[in-house]
């Protein structure tokens, strides 16, 4: 009782224990950010609420799937629950004889099943479909996938490893070997999997940003570096690329650069974007492909250049020129400032990193709409 | 002095959105925090978290200052957590060509037991994370967050009776877990 009660009060006191962890550095900037744009109020709230239900795009030829699924499971679901359309002899044939179909339909069941949530069920339809299709890849890929959802490690990845040896480049368990080894810490495991996928295609996403985590998750600083900026070459736009900045500026990697622009974020590669080199074009055209897309807004360019404010001054002139070459007709008004000191970075923990030759880039909307919106 | 969280939303709601900073930075780590516990994951967290404050600026107009803002915002937050692990489990079935697990899980940002030194608290650590979810928060939100045991009730949307059963549970269940090891290192 006595220890009990000791234990009780020890409990209490380490749940008691204050807060700990660290937030990303780029939260409140990014929380910040989104709301600089949102209107406040109740009616907006609506509109917004309504907007953002627009912005489901799936694949046509995904809803057709999860249409025909969903309306199976509808009918199974209305035979199964309602006793008056079957009884119950003819429940038992009914299932019984979905499990004695093909190997196709057993597989598209089973991932119905998962998809609906009945993980334990879905496991004996793909489990069917392996048996009945033992070197079809996509089926032990799946069967791994319903594996994992009922947490069984070993189950999973037997059957992706399955897969793969069936088809050495199957992509999907490739990756789920890759992050399945990730999950449980084995980091080693996990790069030599990602490094797999990347052998067989080299612009893998997927592959190419979690071997970047893995190698800075193993203390490889360096070569995490590297493999961040190597996903970046490629991909710059959705959370992922946000990350992976995120990821360089912890490592005081401040070369790629966020900014919110109307609303979007946008990943710069400052360095390229401020040579004078043939990768320069490249880094131009993208960043105005991003700028056509904006309306009712200017363009700010602020140039930093640490001791002559002459060079920041001609270098970000030039650049709004390039930039305003590639957006035709597009009406976006550019702004530029420039300084002769270096940027300041403020960092978490009240350090502050200088960048001797650097861009700043943010949006304002411009006075034409602030008029509109006030009357 | 510290401005207080219902003077904040007063100037928030009439315009100035700035000030609603002072809110993320002082919530911010206790809602990453949740989300975590639930994700496993910091950059889901880090969306989730997102989403929850940017959710709390939409509904700003409705919060009461009968009520703690911090429990106002941890309704939400927890409200979201709960959205998201159930989404999660069917979004891993999802019909998608490549993998269904999120990207990341871990950083050594947060391996937090390689630093930890001391045993129980490892301890009590894992064994706060094989609780059911709802017990853990239960237990998070009163000790770690000291809320009431009506505020609590209020959140988890329970009696307050239920309240003190769920916290006497889990207490009991940690305790268990202490004694258990205590015997075995013995």
């Amino acid at each position: 009782m006595k220890n009990e009660y000791q234990n009780s009060d020890r409990i209490e006191r380490w749940l008691a224990k204050k807060e700990e962890g660290r937030v990303p550095l780029v939260l409140m900037e990014s929380i910040m950010d989104e709301i600089g744009n949102r209107p406040v109020g109740l009616m907006n709230s609506i509109r917004l609420k309504l907007a953002s239900l627009q912005s489901i795009v799936p694949r046509s030829a995904h809803v057709f799937a999860g249409v025909v699924i969903l309306l199976c499971g509808v009918w199974l679901g209305t035979l199964l629950d309602n006793p008056q359309n079957l009884d119950k002899h003819e429940q038992t044939l009914l299932v019984d004889s979905l499990r004695t179909t093909g190997p196709s339909a057993n597989h598209y069941w089973g991932r119905g099943l998962l998809a609906a949530g009945e993980v334990e069920p879905s496991i004996e339809f793909l489990q069917k479909a392996v048996l009945l299709a033992p070197d079809v890849p996509e089926y032990l890929h799946w069967l791994g996938i319903a594996y994992w959802s009922s947490g069984n490690l070993r189950g999973e990845r037997e059957n992706y490893l399955e897969s793969v040896n069936l088809q050495p480049d199957y992509v999907p368990s490739l990756i789920n070997l890759g992050h399945s080894y990730l999950e449980t810490g084995e980091y080693k495991k996990a790069l030599d999997y990602y490094n797999k996928v990347l052998h067989f295609h080299s612009d893998n996403p997927n592959a190419l940003y979690n071997r970047a985590l893995t190698l800075r998750l193993l203390g490889e600083d360096e070569a995490a570096l590297e493999a961040f900026h190597l996903y970046l070459h490629n991909n710059r736009s959705g959370r992922w690329a946000r990350r992976a900045v995120d990821h360089l500026y912890r490592l005081g990697d401040f070369s790629y650069r966020s900014f919110v622009l109307d609303n979007k974020t946008v990943v710069v590669h400052l360095p390229t974007l401020l040579d004078n080199s043939v990768a320069k074009n490249r880094e131009v055209v993208r960043l105005a492909k991003v700028l056509r897309r904006m309306s009712g807004v200017e363009l700010h360019l602020v140039m930093y250049v640490q001791g002559d404010d002459g060079q920041a001054k001609s270098n970000v002139r030039k650049l709004k020129k390039e930039l305003s070459k590639r957006l035709d007709h597009i009406h976006l008004p550019i702004r530029t400032s420039w300084f002769g000191v270096a940027e300041r970075l403020d960092l978490p923990g009240g350090h502050a990193k200088f960048v001797n030759r650097s861009l700043l880039l943010f949006t304002q909307f411009t006075e034409n709409v602030s008029k509109r919106s006030s009357t | 002095m510290k401005v207080p969280d219902e003077e904040i939303v007063k100037e928030v709601l009439k315009g100035d959105r700035q000030m609603f900073a002072l809110l993320i930075s002082r919530y911010q780590l206790a809602v990453y925090n949740l989300m975590m516990r639930y994700t496993r994951n910091e950059e889901d967290a880090a969306d989730l978290t997102q989403d929850v404050f940017l959710q709390a600026f939409d509904r700003l107009w409705t919060y009461s200052i009968r009520r703690r803002f911090f429990t106002w915002l941890y309704t939400l937050a927890l409200n979201r957590a709960r959205d998201w692990y159930r989404k999660s489990v069917r979004g891993r079935k999802k019909l998608a060509q490549y993998t269904l697990h999120s990207q990341i899980v871990k950083s050594t940002c947060n391996h937090q037991q390689i630093l930890e030194s001391d045993e129980e608290s490892i301890l009590l650590k894992k064994a706060l994370s094989r609780l059911p979810q709802e017990t853990r928060e239960i237990l998070i939100l009163r000790y770690r967050h000291e809320c009431s045991i009506r505020e609590v009730a209020e959140v988890f949307n329970i009696s307050e009776s239920a309240a003190k059963m769920r916290l006497k549970r889990g207490i009991a269940h940690l305790s268990e877990r202490l004694t258990i090891t205590e015997k075995k290192v013995a």
